[in-house]
C-alpha cells in the first residue's frame, strides 16, 4: 500500500518539496544565495525512449547529511542522479546548485562543486590507478595544467581511504572488479567536491569496503559535504542520514530512515519479500533489512 | 610484461636510439646491396637516401601519433588512423588527379585542369581531409562516438563506391590507385621530409597538451564530462589533429596499412603511461617501424623494391595474431 | 651529370606546401642557362638542352623504341622493365615499372635525360633531384608523330627523326594497298583487355585501322578506350575481330558470343604477344604494326556474303 499523505510523526516525511517552501529569494550579483541548498532539484522530468523515468520528482540535498536513494530496478535512481549532477538535461523541471540554475553554471566551476561517480562498467583502459585517481583533481588544475604537490596529497589520501594504495601502479583494466570501484571511488573523492553523487558504489565491494565506503560517507558529510548515494543495499541505504524511495520514476517517500511509514512502504514496494527489523547496539538504534526466504 | 609507470623515460630512450641506427641502416642500403662506403656514395646518400629514410620515419610517427589519437578516442585497441574516412578520401583524390589527366569517355572531367595542377600529393591530402570532414559532417560534428565511427564507415563506403566508378572508367586511374595503395617511400624527397617534419612538430605537441583528455575519456563518457570538459569540441579537435596527421603521411607515402594501429600497442605492452607520453612514445615507435620496414624494402630483393605496404602489413598481421592467441591464453580478461 | 635546368610552375594549393614550394624555389631558383635549344614537351614544359644527351634513361616503351629507331640507342642507360624492343634493350637495367621507379638505381646511373610518361607521380621527385625530364606520353597517332619530332629535337637528329616519319608514313601506305579489297570498309572490333576494353575510333589503334580502310564499330563519342557490355559487341557483330590470341582463343565461350559471325566464320586476327605489343604502342614501329595487321587480313578466310 502506498502512502500518499504526509503524517505528523518521527521526522518530517515530505513527498514533494514545493519551491515556494523555500524562504523567499534574495536577489544578488551571483545569483545565489548562501543559505540555500547546495544542490536541489525542482519538479524534474525525464523522458527516454518515450518511457517517463524520472516524473515530477523535486528534492534537495542539503550539506552536512548524506541520503540513499534506493528502488527497485527500472526506478529511475540513476536518472535522477545524472539530472542532479547535470550530465542529462531534464525534459522538465530545473537543478539549481547554491541557488543558481545549473544550466548556468560554467562548465569547470560545476565540476568543482559536484564529483559523480558513474555506474561501473563504462571505465577500462590502460593507464595506471594512481592516474586515474589524479584525474579527480583535473576540475581544479584544468585541462592544460598539471597536478602539484598539494593536488597529490588530496590524491594520496583518497587512495588510502579507499585502500587501492597496494595496485596504485596496476593498470585499470588488470584489476578486479572491486579493485577498480575503489580507484573509481577515490577518482570522485579525489575532487573534494562539496557535493558528491555516487551511482551505486558499492557494487563489486566486499563487504568490509562497503563498510568503509559508508564510513568514508558518514565522514564526509559530517565535515559538511552533501552527498547522495544509490543503493542497492537496503541495510546500508538505512545508515543514511535520509532516505528517498522512488518507484517508476516517482519519489515516494523523502524522509529519515527510522521512519516506520517508510519501512512500510519499502515492504510494499519489494513485494514483501524483506522484512525490516530494528537492533539497538551501543546506545544507537541500527535497522536490518533481511531477505525473506 | 612491464608495468613500471614513469618507464616511459626509459622507452623513449631506447626507441630513439632504436631511430638512430636504423637511420643509419637506411643510410647504407643502397639499390645495390648495402654498401658503407658513404664517402664516395655522398650524393646518394644526401639526394636519396637520407630524405627517404627521414621521410620514412617521419611519416611513421605521423601514423603512430594518429594510431594512439584514433585508439584513445574511441576507447578500442583495434582502431587505426583511417577510421573516419581518410583513406577512401585520399583514395579518391588520387584517383579524380590521375582519371582528370587522361580522356575519360570522350570527354575530360569538368575542372580537370586545376585538379592536374594540383599534384598527387595535394590531392591526396585534400582528399583525406574532405573525408573526415564529411563524416564529420553526417555525424553532426563530434558529440557521439559510435555515430562518428559508422558515419566513417559510411564515407569510407561511398567514397570507395565513387573512385571504383571512376577507375572503371579509366584504366589508368585503377593502376595509379593500386600502386598507391600498397604505399611507397620511394618517392621522398627533401620537400617531403620538411612537409612531414613541420605536420608531425605542430600537430604533436599540441595532441600531447590535450592529452589529458583521452585520459578523461577512459572514465566513460558521463565521467569525463562531469569533470567540466567540453568533451564534442575537444574531440572535435582532436579529430582534426589526427586528420592533420593521416593526411600528410598517406599524401606522401600512399597507404600504409598497420603502422598507426601497432605503434601505439607496441608502447602499451611496454609500459603503463598515460596518453601524453603514449602519443610521443607512439611517433618514436611508428617512425622505428615504418623506417625498419623501408629499410627491410630496400634490402631483401635489392635492387628491386618490395612495396613498403605490403611488408607493414604482414608483420602486422603475425602481430594482431599473436596478440589475439595471447588474450584467448590469458585467463584474465 | 644534367646538362639543363627546367623552370616550371608550381600551384599554391595549402599553406604547408606552400611554405614548402617557397622554401624549395627559394633554394633553386636558378634562372635557366642561356642554352643552345630548348623544346616544349607534353606538359608544356620548355626544357633547355646545351648539348644532345649522352646519357639516357626511359621509363615508357615507345620513348625506348624511338629513341633506337632515331639511331641513338647507343645513349640508353636504363629503361623500364617494359621495353624489349630492341633486343638490345634487354641488356640495359630495368628500373622497374611505370609506378614503382627505383629512384635510387636512376639516379646512381647519372642521366642527362629522363623520359617519362606525363601520368607518372615519380616525374616531381625526379625534378626535385636536379635531373632533365623530358615528359611524353603518345596517345594518338599525331601524339606518336609529334613525340618522334621532339625526341628527334632532343638527339638533334631531326634528319633521323623526319626520314623515319617518312619510312613510317610509306610502310602504312604500302600496307593500306596490301588490304585486300574485300575487307576495305570493313567494321572491326579490336579488344585491347578482356574487360572487355576495346580500342575506339579515336584510339591510335583505331586511327591505324582507319588509315588501312577499316571502320570501327566503336564510335569516337564512347572515347580512345572505352569499357563495354559485352552485349554491345554481340549487337553490333563486327566483320572481324582483332584481339590478343589467348583472349580470342576464349571469346566464343563468352554468353552470346557464339552469335557472332566473324567467331564461327575464321575472321578472327589473334595476335602473338610480340606482335600485340607492337601493335598497342604508338612508338615508330607504327608501320611494322600496319603491316602486322595487312598481314593478317591477307591471311583470313575470303569474306563472303552480303554486306551488313
Amino acid at each position: 500500500m502506498l502512502v500518499s499523505e504526509p503524517i505528523s510523526g518521527a521526522g518530517a516525511v515530505a513527498r514533494a518539496e514545493p519551491p515556494e517552501a523555500a524562504p523567499s529569494r534574495v536577489g544578488s550579483n551571483l545569483g545565489f544565495r548562501s543559505d540555500d541548498v547546495p544542490l536541489r532539484g525542482e519538479r524534474l522530468c525525464l523522458k527516454l525512449g518515450g518511457r517517463r523515468v524520472v516524473d515530477e520528482v523535486s528534492v534537495a540535498l542539503r550539506e552536512g547529511a548524506w541520503t540513499a536513494i534506493v528502488g527497485p530496478n527500472g526506478a529511475g535512481k540513476s536518472s535522477l542522479l545524472s539530472l542532479l549532477g547535470g550530465l542529462r538535461k531534464p525534459n522538465a523541471g530545473q537543478v539549481r546548485l547554491r541557488g543558481r540554475a545549473l544550466a548556468d553554471w560554467p562548465a569547470a566551476a560545476r565540476a568543482r562543486q559536484i564529483a559523480w561517480l558513474a555506474q561501473q562498467g563504462e571505465a577500462e583502459g590502460d593507464i595506471a590507478a594512481r592516474d586515474v585517481v589524479r584525474l579527480g583533481r583535473l576540475p581544479h588544475h584544468g585541462l592544460l595544467g598539471a597536478p602539484g604537490p598539494a593536488d597529490e596529497r588530496i590524491v594520496a589520501a583518497a587512495m588510502a581511504e579507499t585502500e587501492c594504495d597496494a595496485f596504485a601502479d596496476s593498470r585499470l583494466g588488470e584489476l578486479s572488479g572491486g579493485e577498480r570501484q575503489r580507484v573509481l571511488l577515490a577518482r570522485a573523492l579525489a575532487v573534494e567536491a562539496p557535493v558528491l553523487l555516487l551511482d551505486e558504489p558499492t557494487a563489486h565491494l566486499d563487504a568490509p569496503h562497503q563498510s568503509a565506503l559508508v564510513r568514508s560517507v558518514t565522514r564526509r558529510s559530517a565535515a559538511g559535504a552533501a552527498i547522495a548515494v544509490v543503493l542497492h543495499d537496503l541495510t546500508l541505504a538505512l545508515a543514511a542520514d535520509r532516505v528517498w524511495l522512488m518507484v517508476a520514476g516517482r519519489l515516494l517517500i523523502d524522509t529519515e530512515p527510522d521512519d516506520p511509514e517508510l519501512h512500510a512502504a519499502l515492504v510494499d514496494v519489494f513485494d514483501a519479500s524483506i522484512a525490516i527489523e530494528r537492533l539497538e547496539r551501543d546506545g544507537r538504534a541500527l535497522h536490518v533489512v533481511r531477505p525473506l526466504i | 610484461m612491464k608495468t613500471a609507470v614513469g618507464g616511459a623515460a626509459w622507452l623513449s630512450g631506447w626507441l630513439a636510439l632504436a631511430g638512430l641506427v636504423l637511420l643509419g641502416c637506411g643510410l647504407a642500403a643502397g639499390s645495390e646491396g648495402w654498401s658503407f662506403a658513404w664517402g664516395r656514395e655522398s650524393g646518394l646518400i644526401g639526394a636519396i637516401r637520407a630524405p627517404r629514410s627521414l621521410g620514412a620515419w617521419c611519416a611513421g610517427a605521423l601514423l603512430g601519433v594518429s594510431g594512439a589519437l584514433a585508439q584513445g578516442l574511441f576507447r578500442n585497441p583495434l582502431a587505426d588512423p583511417y577510421l573516419l574516412g581518410s583513406a577512401a578520401g585520399a583514395g579518391l583524390g588520387v584517383v579524380l588527379v590521375i582519371a582528370s589527366g587522361t580522356a575519360v569517355a570522350g570527354s575530360s572531367l569538368a575542372g580537370a585542369d586545376w585538379l592536374g595542377q594540383l599534384g598527387l600529393t595535394g590531392a591526396a591530402f585534400l582528399g583525406a581531409l574532405g573525408g573526415v570532414s564529411l563524416t564529420l559532417l553526417l555525424a553532426g560534428g563530434a558529440a557521439r562516438p559510435l555515430v562518428l565511427l559508422l558515419g566513417g564507415v559510411v564515407v569510407g563506403v561511398l567514397l570507395g563506391a565513387v573512385a571504383d566508378l571512376l577507375m572503371l572508367l579509366s584504366p589508368e586511374a585503377l593502376r595509379g590507385k593500386q600502386i598507391f595503395l600498397l604505399g611507397t617511400t620511394g618517392l621522398l624527397g627533401w620537400e617531403s621530409v620538411l612537409v612531414l617534419g613541420v605536420v608531425l612538430g605542430v600537430t604533436l605537441p599540441l595532441a600531447v597538451r590535450f592529452a589529458l583528455v583521452l585520459d578523461a575519456l577512459v572514465l566513460g563518457e558521463a565521467s569525463a564530462s562531469s569533470l567540466g570538459l567540453d568533451l564534442p569540441k575537444l574531440r572535435l579537435m582532436l579529430v582534426s589533429l589526427m586528420a592533420l596527421c593521416t593526411g600528410a603521411a598517406v599524401a606522401q607515402a600512399g597507404l600504409i596499412a598497420f603502422v598507426g594501429l601497432v605503434a601505439p600497442h607496441l608502447v602499451r605492452r611496454l609500459v603503463t603511461v598515460t596518453h601524453g607520453p603514449l602519443l610521443a612514445l607512439s611517433a618514436l615507435s611508428g617512425g622505428a617501424l615504418l623506417l625498419a620496414a623501408d629499410v627491410i624494402a630496400r634490402s631483401v630483393i635489392a635492387p628491386q623494391e618490395l612495396p613498403v605496404g605490403v611488408l607493414t602489413a604482414v608483420v602486422g598481421g603475425c602481430y594482431l595474431m599473436l596478440l589475439l592467441r595471447r588474450r584467448a591464453v590469458d585467463a584474465r580478461v | 651529370m644534367p646538362a639543363a635546368r627546367v623552370r616550371r610552375r608550381r600551384p599554391a594549393a595549402l599553406v604547408a606546401l606552400s611554405l614548402t614550394l617557397a622554401l624549395v624555389s627559394a633554394a633553386g631558383a636558378a634562372r635557366a642557362r642561356a642554352a643552345p635549344y630548348s623544346i616544349t614537351d607534353d606538359r608544356g614544359v620548355r626544357v633547355s638542352f646545351e648539348r644532345a644527351p649522352e646519357r639516357i634513361v626511359t621509363l615508357l616503351p615507345s620513348l625506348t623504341e624511338t629513341v633506337c629507331a632515331l639511331g641513338a640507342c647507343a645513349t640508353l642507360v636504363g629503361t623500364d622493365r617494359f621495353s624489349d624492343w630492341p633486343e638490345s634493350v634487354s641488356e640495359l637495367p630495368k628500373l622497374g615499372g611505370f609506378e614503382d621507379v627505383q629512384v635510387e638505381r636512376l639516379y646512381a646511373l647519372e642521366p642527362d635525360a629522363v623520359l617519362v610518361a606525363t601520368s607518372t607521380r615519380v616525374i616531381d621527385r625526379l625534378e626535385s633531384l636536379g635531373l632533365t625530364v623530358v615528359a611524353l606520353e603518345p596517345r594518338s597517332l599525331a601524339d606518336a608523330r609529334r613525340a618522334v619530332g621532339v625526341l628527334g629535337e632532343v638527339l638533334e637528329r631531326s634528319g633521323e627523326a623526319t626520314a623515319l616519319l617518312d619510312r613510317i608514313d610509306a610502310r602504312v601506305r604500302a600496307a593500306a594497298e596490301r588490304v585486300p579489297p574485300a575487307w576495305r570498309g570493313a567494321r572491326v572490333y579490336f579488344e585491347v583487355s578482356e574487360s572487355p576494353h576495346a580500342a575506339g575510333e579515336s584510339s591510335f589503334i583505331g586511327e591505324l585501322l582507319g588509315l588501312l580502310g577499316l571502320d570501327n564499330v566503336v564510335p569516337a563519342s564512347l572515347g580512345p578506350f572505352p569499357k563495354l557490355n559485352p552485349e554491345f559487341v554481340v549487337r553490333s557483330d563486327p566483320d572481324l575481330i582483332l584481339a590478343a590470341r589467348r583472349n580470342a582463343e576464349r571469346m566464343e565461350a563468352r554468353p552470346g558470343w557464339d552469335e557472332i559471325g566473324a567467331l564461327s566464320r575464321g575472321h578472327v586476327c589473334g595476335f602473338e604477344e610480340r606482335a600485340h605489343d607492337v601493335l598497342v604502342r604508338p612508338g615508330p614501329r607504327l608501320g611494322e604494326a600496319a603491316e602486322v595487321l595487312a598481314d593478317c587480313l591477307a591471311s583470313l578466310p575470303p569474306r563472303g556474303g552480303a554486306e551488313r
